[in-house]
């Protein structure tokens, strides 16, 4: 089972690689603004991932005076996602198909 | 305006140097291109950067595994307790707090400071001061030991501790007294239950750190503000407001938070039933049963990726 942010960030990177801020941008793209990740919150995701090997992390490299590095799923990252997405769905279909009691 | 570089490098502070040194310059590279112009999102970065680098220390310090974060955490309260403890018998003589609610084991003591009442107040310091240097080297045994060998000299009557005043305008002494000396007894123990909860056979005990020797200090800055001692029902009051909020970054604070309002709600519960302000004592037993759970659900919500 996945935290929200750390399935958000999940599902950022499925499209490919990107750096933390551009991760955090994704983020508040895919939930319409609703989802902010600061960068305190995003980098410790990252880190837990990192550690259990659902993303990969490239080598830093310095943009506009600025430190960067990418992230990338792994294939146990994609796997987890779409794991956690299946079991959302599955939750999900819970209500979906629930129907009001009769008085 | 935009957060300067230099703010953003002191909430970095927060955490581990080694973590510092791996990804500082990426982390506030992008703390910075986050922080955009306006200062609601300034502020969440600068404090998204401190609770981070807190809880980035507390995961290393535990593996970030869940059974060590619960056992710390009980040590932490067990420490704090200690502490206080140490702390109220330490600036207080408490024989002379018991003669201001007139405690009737008082007289058979014999006056504090007089002879062996100095005696038994050097043994109130020393006995928690010690329990907390072997819960801080691990030896959780000997921290249990010395907790229980307190409290039952406290219950005998030979060692002085107050961890409430009362004022007991109108009301019957004896029982306000009776209900006091019972939560008394509990905080006393409990540091030695804690202890033996923490210990685990797979794993031996760490060091903890020589900062939770600030507690105490902490301590002496809050009863010297009478209307916080009244207010937040010290000793445990703030602490655990503070601790709320510290249960965000930290799970160990979340559970030690939690493990430190059950010996709390043992002097408060009592007063509660028995005391002369039943109102305000339940507003605050409510407020302090809620503070505790709350930080326990917050650190165990903390649990997964």
């Amino acid at each position: 089972m996945l935290t929200d942010p750390a399935y958000r960030t999940l599902a950022a990177l499925q499209d490919g690689p990107l750096h933390g801020y551009a991760i955090a941008q994704r983020v508040r793209e895919q939930s319409g603004g609703d989802v902010r990740l600061t960068a305190g919150t995003l980098y410790g995701v990252l880190e837990r991932l990192k550690e259990r090997g659902l993303i990969a992390a490239g080598a830093e490299e310095v943009v506009d005076g600025r430190a960067r590095r990418e992230y990338a799923l792994t294939d146990d990252g994609r796997a987890a996602l779409h794991g956690e997405a299946a079991r959302l769905r599955a939750a999900a279909r819970l209500v979906s198909v629930a129907r009001p009691r009769p008085a | 305006m935009s957060v300067s570089r230099s703010l953003v490098r002191l909430a970095l502070l927060a955490y581990p140097a080694e973590y510092r040194a791996a990804s500082g310059e990426e982390l506030a590279g992008t703390a910075l291109e986050l922080a955009g112009r306006s200062t609601r999102s300034q502020l969440a970065e600068l404090l998204g950067l401190v609770a981070g680098g807190v809880r980035e220390r507390g995961r290393r310090a535990t593996g970030g595994c869940a059974r060590l974060a619960w056992s710390d955490g009980l040590r932490f309260a067990a420490l704090l307790l200690l502490l206080v403890t140490a702390w109220v018998n330490l600036q207080e003589p408490s024989w002379d707090a018991a003669a201001r609610v007139g405690a009737p084991w008082r007289q058979v003591a014999g006056p504090f400071l007089r002879g062996e009442g100095w005696l038994r107040w050097g043994a109130a310091v020393v006995l928690p001061l010690v329990g907390a240097w072997a819960l801080s080297r691990g030896r959780l045994v000997l921290c249990a030991a010395l907790s229980f060998v307190a409290a039952l000299l406290f219950v005998a009557g030979e060692l002085p501790f107050v961890a409430l005043e009362y004022t007991q305008a109108g009301v019957d002494p004896a029982s306000v007294l009776q209900a006091a000396r019972l939560g008394d007894a509990v905080f006393l123990a409990a540091p030695g239950v804690l202890a033996l909860a923490a210990w685990r056979p797979d794993r031996q005990p760490a060091t903890l750190s020589r900062w939770w020797l600030a507690v105490p200090v902490l301590q002496g800055v809050l009863l010297s503000h009478f209307w916080l001692t009244t207010m937040t029902v010290w000793p445990v009051g703030l602490l655990l407001l503070a601790w709320l909020a510290a249960a965000h970054v930290d799970a160990r604070l979340g559970v030690a938070a939690f493990a430190t309002t059950l010996p709390a709600l043992a002097v408060l519960v009592p007063t509660t039933i028995a005391g002369p302000r039943w109102d305000s004592a339940l507003a605050l037993t409510l407020g302090a049963a809620v503070c505790g759970a709350l930080a326990l659900a917050r650190a165990l919500d903390r649990e997964p990726v």
